[in-house]
């Protein structure tokens, strides 16, 4: 710690070299930090999804294909109760507000179970008795209200991709969630939809909840197997495993991005390599001088390690600040179709103080090791 | 009077750890731009690619994809009555009703993701003049036949001819294997109409129109649209593709942004690089200087040797890029029709050209203040200093 005045001289002693790789590491780590957001919104709702006990059917061959209303009364009796609860009928609607771009996460379901089974969500009593007693009513995440300046008692009509029906609602009341990204969805009711589905009794998915972690099984194989022979087979699957259908479709994009993510750490340490290679030779007679004075070789390399180091970690500091007030405070996504939520995990910024630590470290281990070995009389010897 | 380029040249090789630093820098941000954009301009190839300029597509109102969409047999008959529609050499209206549904399927990779199934009729081959068959025979009606576009056949695991995927509670047997310009098609998998309506319960999805010229797609998409009897959107082929294509327009978009971002890092790496020579050399500015090079000519020099920097970065990524990421075989979700799209992504030589020029920019910018620095030199202070 003593030489840390040493260290902070010797990183300032050329502040246009210093400000330069400090600013390149800030450019990069903010790329490196963009890219990691964008996988982990990839995969948002999986993280949603982890604490709850939430179970989903949907269809065999995927969600395109319809269930039977039948299959509601099997997922109601007591075989099926004995080891889930709350079962509601859920469809994505797939409809969008005004414009194309706005296709919206709203669901339409029993509302009698959704305060039960979706306890992470918060509204008041007073909503939730206008949404049972309002046909047309809907629930809406204040993160959607405020996107689109939305008020309670506000009417909002929906236009359908694949329904054909335009839903006209009438928003009774907001909801708050612990994770923002449900905080942009909404909720209608399902025999609302129905109505104007012309009595077609079309589910997507069918949602409950496990009594506990060991029913979850117990309720695959049952339903599963209800309904092997029958016209519409399914497949029951955790909220998890229903949410990690949607990021395995992105295809290789995924690997693709984590691709550009290690690309972005390698230029980095290129870079910041280039320039503490290039202070170690400037400082070669100096470092002579002070092994004559009696510092170790090993006190050296510790002196410049942690020089580079140093400048990595304030370049980090700067780009973590900067994409946390742009995607947190200021809320700000790169597309809002794909991203109705961006925002900087805490775990993100774990791996990029990370990345500009071994950033740190690997740059300049070469050349301080270098240093830290020559002869003495060899670097006295030199002349810069 | 300038300064021979081969003391820039020169001075390169002798400080070649440094120099092979920063291109390598310079390489490796040509080659993520060149990725980005190879993979936006794969998509978009398979998706706008698609669209036949003389074509139109009607679907029902509201729908945004042919998976989407339902169609009745009493629409396609109002449609066929159309005034003024193209016949083919035989007399046969140019018009063809077809049905898309998707279906999920075992991927390469073990997870699942959904296959177009498109039912075709007698006119879907001649509205796709590039749709030729590579392996196998085409399909028979009423007998559970498919033939399978070579996308879906690289993404997917049980495709191949001679297999028996099962759809829809049937199995199928693929007896072969189609082409079609890496359009979307090659995503998809064909069989007979009447099969598909019958075993996917189903009217058609949408009706495909091909049309003398130009200004007739408008003057039908015109006649559908404006009379509600038909209560049917249509709109030209080319448009129905262009708005599928919402990943490929934001993977661009991510491109752009991720090459300038990262050229800035690079640039900043490459001043950095471009100070240091500056600040070793000034004993032989400065005679430069004496000898009697101009200020100019030492600050051209200066910036001529990082653009060189720039440049062979720029090459070597764009090479790069194309070795590793030409014709890669891809897939993704196409959230509009909710089914894996298979591409390929493509490195043009239009994209290794501006691969190398934003590298070259990278670097002469890098090198611009540097070089300021440089033909700055105060002669006497210069010569004097050790």
């Amino acid at each position: 710690m003593k030489f840390l005045p040493l260290i902070w001289r010797n990183a300032l002693r050329n502040r246009l070299r210093t400000f330069l790789t400090l600013a390149g590491i800030a450019f990069l780590l903010f790329v490196l930090i963009f890219v990691l957001t964008a996988l982990t919104e990839m995969q948002a709702w999986e993280g949603v999804a982890a604490p709850h006990l939430r179970v989903v059917v949907q269809h065999a061959e995927g969600l395109t294909a319809l269930l039977t209303i039948d299959l509601e009364n099997y997922l109601k009796s007591d075989e099926i109760q004995r080891h889930a609860k709350n079962v509601t009928k859920f469809n994505w609607y797939g409809g969008y507000y005004q414009d194309r771009d706005n296709l919206l996460p709203e669901f339409a379901v029993d509302v009698g179970v959704i305060r039960e089974l979706f306890t992470e969500l918060r509204f008041s009593d007073d909503a939730y008795r206008r949404l049972l007693a309002t046909k047309n009513g809907t629930l809406v995440g204040v993160g959607l209200m405020k996107k689109f300046g939305w008020e309670v008692g506000r009417k909002i009509t929906l236009i359908g991709t694949f329904y054909p029906a335009n839903p006209e609602l009438e928003i009774v009341g907001t909801f708050t969630a612990t994770d923002p990204h449900q905080e942009v969805q909404m909720f209608f009711r399902w025999d609302y939809f129905d109505e104007l589905m012309n009595q077609q009794k079309m589910v997507s998915t069918y949602w409950m909840e496990a009594r506990t972690l060991e029913d979850i099984p117990k309720l695959k194989e049952l339903i599963d197997a209800h309904t092997k022979n029958s016209p519409a087979p399914t497949e029951t699957v955790t909220e998890r495993e229903f949410a990690a259908q949607f990021s395995a479709m992105m295809g290789n994009v995924k690997a693709i991005v984590t691709g550009i993510g290690m690309i972005v750490l390698l230029i980095m340490v290129m870079m910041t390599a280039n320039t503490m290679a290039m202070a170690a030779r400037e400082r070669v007679t100096e470092v002579a001088v002070m092994r004559t004075l009696g510092f170790s070789g090993a006190g050296i390399l510790a002196i410049l390690v942690a020089e580079s180091i140093l400048v990595s970690l304030i370049g980090a500091a700067f780009a973590v600040g900067v994409s946390l007030a742009i995607f947190n405070v200021l809320r700000l996504s790169p597309n809002p179709v794909y991203f109705p939520v961006f925002m900087v995990e805490t775990s993100t910024v774990l791996v990029a103080l990370g990345a500009a630590l071994f950033c740190g470290v690997f740059s300049s281990l070469v050349p301080a090791i270098r240093s830290a070995r020559r002869k003495i009389s060899d670097g006295l010897r030199q002349v810069v | 009077m300038a300064i021979p380029i081969k003391y820039n040249l020169r001075n390169l090789r002798i400080r070649w750890v440094t120099s092979l630093l920063t291109v390598l820098g310079i390489v490796m941000v040509t080659v993520v731009f060149v990725m980005l954009f190879a993979m936006g301009l794969g998509m978009e190839r398979s998706l706008k690619g698609s669209g036949d300029p003389l074509g139109l597509i009607a679907l029902r109102v509201g729908t945004t994809a042919e998976s989407q969409s339902v169609v009745t047999k009493q629409q396609v008959e109002d449609v066929l009555g159309i005034p003024g529609l193209l016949r083919d050499a035989k007399g046969e209206l140019m018009v063809s009703a077809e049905l898309v549904e998707v279906s999920n399927a075992v991927k390469q990779d073990g997870g699942k993701a959904n296959v177009p199934i498109r039912g075709a009729g007698p006119m879907s081959r001649s509205l796709r003049s590039e749709l030729r068959l590579v392996e196998g025979r085409g399909f028979n009606p009423s007998v559970g036949e498919l033939v399978v576009g070579v996308g879906a056949r690289r993404r997917f695991a049980n495709l191949r001819v001679g297999d028996t995927p099962s759809f829809r509670g049937r199995k199928w047997t693929i007896v072969g294997a189609f082409e079609c310009a890496g359009q979307a098609y090659e995503s998809e998998l064909w069989g007979d109409i009447d099969d598909m309506k019958a075993q996917f319960k189903r009217d058609y999805s949408a009706i495909l129109i091909r049309c003398a010229s130009a200004s007739e797609v408008k003057r039908i998409c015109n006649v559908i649209q404006g009379n509600k009897q038909y209560s049917l959107d249509a709109l030209p082929h080319i448009e129905y593709f262009e708005n599928q294509d919402l990943a490929g327009k934001m993977i661009k978009a991510i491109g752009v942004l991720m090459g300038v971002v990262l050229s800035i890092g690079a640039i900043f790496g490459a001043a950095n690089t471009m100070y240091a020579a500056v600040a070793s050399r000034t004993r032989e500015i400065a005679t430069m200087r004496v000898l009697g090079f101009p200020r100019l000519a030492i600050w051209f020099s200066f910036v001529l040797e990082s653009a060189f920097l720039g440049l062979a970065g720029g090459i070597l990524g764009s090479l790069l890029g194309y070795l590793l990421f030409n014709n890669m075989a891809a897939g993704t979700v196409n959230w509009v029709s909710f089914s894996e799209l298979a591409f390929q992504f493509r490195v043009t030589p239009a994209l290794m050209l501006s691969g190398t020029l934003l590298a070259l920019v990278m670097g002469i910018v890098g090198g611009f203040f540097p070089a300021f620095r440089a033909s700055r030199t105060t002669i006497a202070r210069a010569l004097r200093g050790l």
